[in-house]
């Protein structure tokens, strides 16, 4: 059976190096739209527009002038903002002509409307033309309203008939709640008695914690990570959409690639080499096998080979967990190598199966998360993203590309994948065996 | 080497192969004849193990189709009708691979692969693309590739369909050969000069069914062992030919259609000369006489009716 194996692999593994068009098709269309891709949203020698260097405008407010110092650094901080402040009239102008991507509107007595329990309205005005990086600074703004919206709302539940009395110093405290600590401030701003302070204080932690588990959701977590990355290592590339979509397209392109060596079944039958195979001394498993580890070693070198070259040309994070990166390849390979099989062997001509495939590329593409990120889809979906193979292929990427994490980091992934994999290659087995006994394997 | 009994094969509610019986002896190039669609690659395909039988057994090379086709296989050696080769990789790429499929490797399988390489005559073309290739060359290196592994059988299916006479002639002359070194054949073709050229026994098969089975020569005597002389006759001198026709020993009527005659005798030898001669006293055109021996086309037409190629 092995050399049988070993004589399929070869044979298909060298029709495909030797056939030039195929191999345009499968790795050189890849690598230029990755190229392009990279251009567009990566950073590395090519520099390019990232997510690190949005220009956002603040404008309004009357914030005392350190608070406003804060706030800029802790924006340009993130690693994904250049922000300029200037008035209402200046951001409009910003926006209109794209020198900007969003303008952030504070609004007039903000501190005295957010502690008197007033509605705080911010408007933020995007760039049309830039719905990407513009729907980025939303989403992080959101996160950062988010943390105050919700410790606020824990205030008011613990102590709904609390006035505020005067607030003494006021800057001080204030920006030292903008610095991180806002206990020490609230109780400095509270009450000199020690008893009350203690009260005071244990109801406020609690409503702190209220007010965390209520923020969770709205944290851009990302912004943390580009956040501890920086302070962990200044010489690491800075994050952008490219991280992203480098490992989501690659999985997207390979889906593509593993159907163009699957769908040779079709041929190989039609031309007759395939009865002919069944005619030696191989059977169908050997013959399923066989297709299947070619299309995992051409599946799994195609997504190495993208991720290696948007690592050379954009920075993109791929040489912290070798390892870990080709396994995940080989295990969403051989998973996207048993789904192809089964959906090839369950029609009988080439047409049908570039129907079906097409169909559940796009489907499976949208479903599993490489067209855009699976969070931002409803819950159902995300949770029908999960019987997606390429879910669990994307997220593993994404777990080392994008979070710098390692192999023991993406096991359930990989465990998930293989299982796949397997299942999946014993099904198409089984659905060879039974065309066989039925006359129509080839 | 080959023994069939009974054997059925049915799609659905058409049958294809209809109760054939027959056997084929080790070293004997048995030829199945037939028009296309009267059941020789259901046969073939049958026997190599690439369908199951609905009814019957079957036994090659000493091995069930039904129970041992992994040994089966091992012993066999198939051409298919088709060209089953990849295309895009060259000569020698592919009888690698078929070679490697049973086994093969190492300096065994290079010196086997230029064995085949020179015995079709493709050594020069080895590194080519089999996409550049000619038709008879295709269908030499199709027959190659099927002899990679020396196998104890071969089947080979009209495996000079859609080439010249040259590229068929080249490759009969090589399946001849193999032949006599031994190799069992079964030729299944709808050629009848072919099977007449090639094979000892045949059998004849139409519909599915084996309508005729066994020596060529004896099958052919069956049908009579009369020659058919025909040569043109204007309808105004038939009488004179009735007339001296007499004397000769005609089987059944003399026949004038199209503006010729067409008489079946038994002693051609003796009636040739005299119908040359009352041809030439009559001043009448000689071009046109024709003496036909009968063959297999005659068994077939005798047998299903029709020509082979209807």
């Amino acid at each position: 059976m092995l050399s049988g194996l070993g004589a399929l692999v070869r044979k298909d593994l060298l029709r495909q190096v030797r056939d030039v068009k195929s191999l345009v098709i499968y790795l050189g269309v890849p690598l230029l739209l990755t190229f392009i891709m990279g251009i567009s949203f990566g950073g590395g020698v090519f520099g390019g527009s990232g997510i690190s260097a949005i220009p956002m405008a603040l404008a309004g407010g009357d914030l005392p002038g350190g608070m406003r110092d804060q706030l800029t650094q802790g924006l340009q901080e993130t690693g994904l903002f250049t922000v300029t402040w200037t008035d209402s009239t200046e951001a409009a102008r910003l926006v209109a002509e794209g020198e900007v991507r969003a303008a952030l509107i504070l609004p007039d007595e903000l501190m005295s409307r957010f502690f008197q329990g007033d509605d705080v309205v911010f408007k933020l005005w995007k760039d049309p033309n830039s719905q990407v990086k513009a729907g980025i600074v939303e989403a992080i703004m959101t996160g950062i309203l988010g943390q105050f919206q919700a410790k606020e709302a824990a205030y008011r539940s613990l102590w709904p008939d609390d006035e505020l009395g005067e607030f003494g110093e006021l800057e001080e405290p204030l920006e030292e709640i903008f610095s991180g600590d806002p206990v020490r401030a609230v109780r400095a701003l509270r009450t000199d008695d020690g008893a009350l302070r203690e009260e005071l204080l244990l109801r406020f932690e609690r409503g702190a914690s209220f007010g965390q588990s209520m923020q969770e959701p709205a944290l851009v977590l990302d912004l943390h990570d580009r956040q501890d990355w920086a302070a962990e290592d200044d010489t690491r590339p800075s994050r952008n959409l490219y991280d992203y979509f480098l490992p989501a397209f690659a999985v997207f392109f390979m889906m593509w690639g593993t159907v163009a060596i699957i769908r040779d079944l079709h041929r190989e039958r039609e031309n007759r080499t395939l009865a002919r195979i069944l005619t030696g001394p191989v059977n169908v498993a050997t013959v399923a096998l066989g297709k299947w580890v070619t299309a995992v070693i051409m599946a799994s070198t195609q997504l190495m080979v993208l991720l290696i070259a948007g690592g050379l040309l954009f920075g993109v994070r791929v040489g912290d967990a070798p390892v870990a990166l080709l396994l995940v390849a080989v295990a969403t390979a051989g998973a996207a190598a048993s789904v192809y099989l089964i959906l090839g062997l369950v029609v009988s001509t080439e047409k049908a199966m570039d129907a079906l495939t097409t169909v559940f590329t796009l489907v499976f593409g949208m479903l599993g998360g490489n067209f855009f990120p699976i969070d931002l889809m409803p819950p159902a979906l995300h949770a029908v993203g999960r019987i997606t193979f390429n879910y669990w292929g994307n997220r593993a990427f994404s777990e080392i590309i994008t979070h710098g994490k390692g192999l023991f980091d993406v096991v359930d992934e990989l465990l998930v994948l293989s299982t796949i994999a397997t299942l999946g290659l014993i099904v198409a087995v089984a659905i060879f065996a039974v065309r066989q006994r039925r006359g129509v394997a080839a | 080497m080959i023994e069939i009994k009974g054997l059925v094969k049915k799609y659905g509610s058409t049958v294809a192969v209809d109760n054939i019986s027959f056997s084929v002896e080790r070293g004997e190039l048995f030829g199945l004849l037939g028009p296309n669609g009267a059941g020789k690659t259901t046969t073939i395909s049958v026997l190599s193990t690439l369908l199951p039988a609905t009814e019957g057994a079957a036994v090659v090379a000493g091995c069930d189709v039904a129970k041992d086709a992994d040994g089966v296989r091992r012993r066999i050696g198939v051409v298919p009708q088709e060209i089953a080769l990849y295309e895009d990789l060259g000569a020698r790429d592919n009888l690698n691979f078929w070679g490697r499929l049973y086994g093969l490797s190492g300096k065994d399988l290079q010196r086997r692969t230029e064995e085949m390489l020179e015995a079709v005559e493709l050594g020069e073309h080895a590194r080519q693309k089999v996409s550049s290739f000619s038709g008879g060359m295709k269908r030499r290196l199709n027959l190659a590739a099927g002899l990679m592994h020396g196998p104890e059988v071969l089947f080979l299916d009209e495996p000079t369909v859609g080439i010249d006479a040259q590229a068929r002639g080249k490759i009969l002359a090589l399946i001849r050969r193999l032949n006599e070194d031994g190799l069992t054949v079964l030729y299944t073709t709808h050629y009848l000069e072919e099977a007449e050229q090639l094979c000892d026994r045949i059998g004849v098969i139409d519909r599915g069914k084996m309508v005729a089975l066994g020596d060529k020569d004896d099958l052919i005597r069956q049908i009579g062992d009369e020659d058919t002389i025909s040569f043109l006759l204007p309808p105004e001198r038939l009488d004179e030919l009735l007339t001296l026709s007499t004397k000769w020993d005609l089987v059944g009527d003399v026949e004038h259609r199209r503006g010729c005659a067409r008489l079946r005798v038994r002693d051609t030898a003796r009636v040739l000369p005299e119908i040359q001669m009352w041809l030439a006293g009559q001043q009448l055109p000689l071009d046109h006489l024709e003496v036909h021996r009968p063959n297999l086309e005659t068994l077939y037409l005798n047998l299903t009716g029709r020509a082979l190629r209807e």
